[in-house]
């Protein structure tokens, strides 16, 4: 039997293939594709579509103009951000907040159909415990 | 699709389905693939139905619909919405519906839109007299001529500017023009540039805005500095449970596994792109298909439901499920099929674990502590 880590990592990216699968045409469920397709090793086809892969600048879409401390800190946070959402990098800040919105929305579903799965495995132990005393 | 079933009696809900379909559209065309044409896009704008019509009947020509595959693709929220809304504004929007009929025919695309302006369109169409919401940043609609057909002219309703009382600055309406209109605030420049960037500056608070009543305990946070921080935070202990969950999913029922290499079989699923992947647990990739919309869907039901299950008390005790049937549904080596067995599972889950299985909206209070950092 495998390792508790390896299974438990498995899972995972089990989980977040079902991320992907169940979100199929966002931006971040594209990304975070390739992303699980790299980490396995597979060539990706190389083909990015169009999206350019540079990181925006989203200083100009924050129309901060009066303090420049804020528009740092804010700065920072969008860039965190970005590397937080899936493909979030190559996003302006428009963008970005719909991709967020939607990953954030994608991951509450994973997280409650994955809780959900633990509790009926984990009602199931028990009952298997009961009924073999 | 099961989406469609979600109860329209949660308002909440609606509204964000509403939303997030004025989103699709305004994300499809623009930004999948241009995503800065978006922030300076000069198409069109169409209310919501004849858009959608627009969308559904046109999917070769133009210039902005190469995002035909992006349609095709689609998971089964975006093919949704469109009824789902497109049915909710129909009454509303019927007045506009006969002028922009012919309009619709010729344009080719559909792009974004505001809600804010949507919103004072339709009222000012509807009660023709009392001014909406704010109409000082209305845009007007304008034909955008797809492929060179002669542009048709877009009636605004211009009465709305002898209607208003505001003393605003009105820009004159120029049907034949491929640009928009924006009306502009007293006192505040009118050049393209700031005016562009207003309207996505307003788009982004309005983004910002969604994401507030997303993110729980964001409503009492006000800056944008701190409703950044909470997002973050908010995502990242999304990240974490779902690390957290899979490690308990490991640890709960020692027998379960996945084989990874079966993730990857070489079969295609993103039209756009030929590297194939396929997904969970392995076996053949059609079942996989559909349930992988099944899961979708079931996760939005579950979403979405999870507000009656609060309501239902606790009912049937697991004795339902027989111990094959989970067991084979949960090793993979089995050969069980993954659909029936999936609604099996959701089936019982909802009446076994209704007191522990918590309801997205208590997702707050969820935090990992710290001590259960994992390394893997």
């Amino acid at each position: 039997n495998a390792s508790l880590a390896e299974r438990s990592q498995r899972i995972k990216m089990a989980a977040e293939m079902g991320l992907v699968r169940s979100s199929r045409g966002r931006h971040w469920s594209r990304a975070l594709g390739r992303r699980l397709l790299q980490r396995e090793g597979i060539t990706g086809c190389g083909c990015k579509n169009a999206a350019l892969s540079t990181s925006s600048n989203v200083f100009e879409d924050l129309g901060v103009r009066e303090i420049e401390d804020e528009a740092a800190e804010i700065g920072t946070r969008v860039r965190a951000l970005q590397r937080l959402v899936p493909g979030g990098e190559e996003l302006g800040l428009e963008r970005l907040f719909e991709e967020t919105a939607d990953y954030i929305e994608a991951l509450q579903g994973q997280v409650s159909a994955m809780r959900a799965m633990s509790c009926l495995l984990d009602g199931l132990e028990r009952e298997k415990r009961m009924m073999g005393k | 699709m099961q989406c469609l079933r979600t109860p329209l009696s949660d308002l909440s809900v609606l509204e964000r389905q509403r939303t997030r379909a004025e989103w699709q559209q305004q994300g499809q065309e623009q930004s999948d693939y241009h995503p800065y044409d978006a922030d300076y896009c000069m198409q069109s704008l169409l209310p919501v139905e004849t858009s959608f019509r627009a969308l559904h009947s046109c999917s070769g020509g133009g210039a902005n619909e190469n995002h035909g595959n992006v349609h095709g693709s689609n998971d089964c929220f975006s093919n949704a919405w469109p009824d789902i809304v497109s049915s909710m504004h129909c009454p509303v929007v019927g007045a506009a519906a006969s002028v922009e009929e012919t309009s619709v025919n010729a344009s080719s695309s559909s792009s974004s839109r505001k809600r804010k302006s949507e919103n004072t369109r339709r009222s000012k169409e509807n009660s023709g007299g009392s001014d909406g919401k704010d109409d000082n940043n209305c845009k007007r609609i304008k034909e955008e001529t797809g492929g060179g057909s002669a542009p048709p002219e877009a009636k605004r309703p211009n009465k709305r500017k002898e209607e208003s009382a505001d003393a605003s600055k009105e820009n004159d309406k120029a049907p034949k023009s491929d640009y928009i209109h924006v009306r502009a605030r007293r006192g505040q420049a009118t050049d393209s540039h700031s005016l562009a960037e207003r309207v996505r500056r307003e788009r982004i608070s309005q983004r910002m805005k969604y994401l507030q009543d997303l993110v729980p305990g964001c409503s009492k946070i006000t800056g944008k500095a701190g409703m950044l921080d909470e997002i973050i935070n908010y995502v990242q202990s999304l990240q974490r449970q779902v690390e957290f969950l899979s490690m308990k999913l490991a640890a709960v029922n020692p027998m379960m596994d996945i084989n990874i290499d079966s993730f990857f079989g070489g079969r295609e699923i993103n039209p756009t792109c030929k590297s194939g992947i396929i997904p969970m647990i392995g076996m053949s990739s059609e079942l996989l298909d559909q349930s992988y919309l099944q899961f979708g869907s079931l996760q939005h039901d579950m979403f979405m439901d999870s507000s009656d299950l609060l309501l239902r008390p606790n009912v049937n005790p697991p004795a339902a499920v027989s111990d094959t049937s989970l067991g084979s549904c949960l090793n993979v080596n089995g050969s069980s099929v993954w659909n029936t067995n999936l609604q099996n599972v959701y089936g019982v889950e909802f009446q076994l674990g209704r007191g522990t299985a918590l309801p997205f909206q208590s997702l707050q209070g969820n935090l990992l502590p710290n001590n259960l950092k994992m390394e893997m």
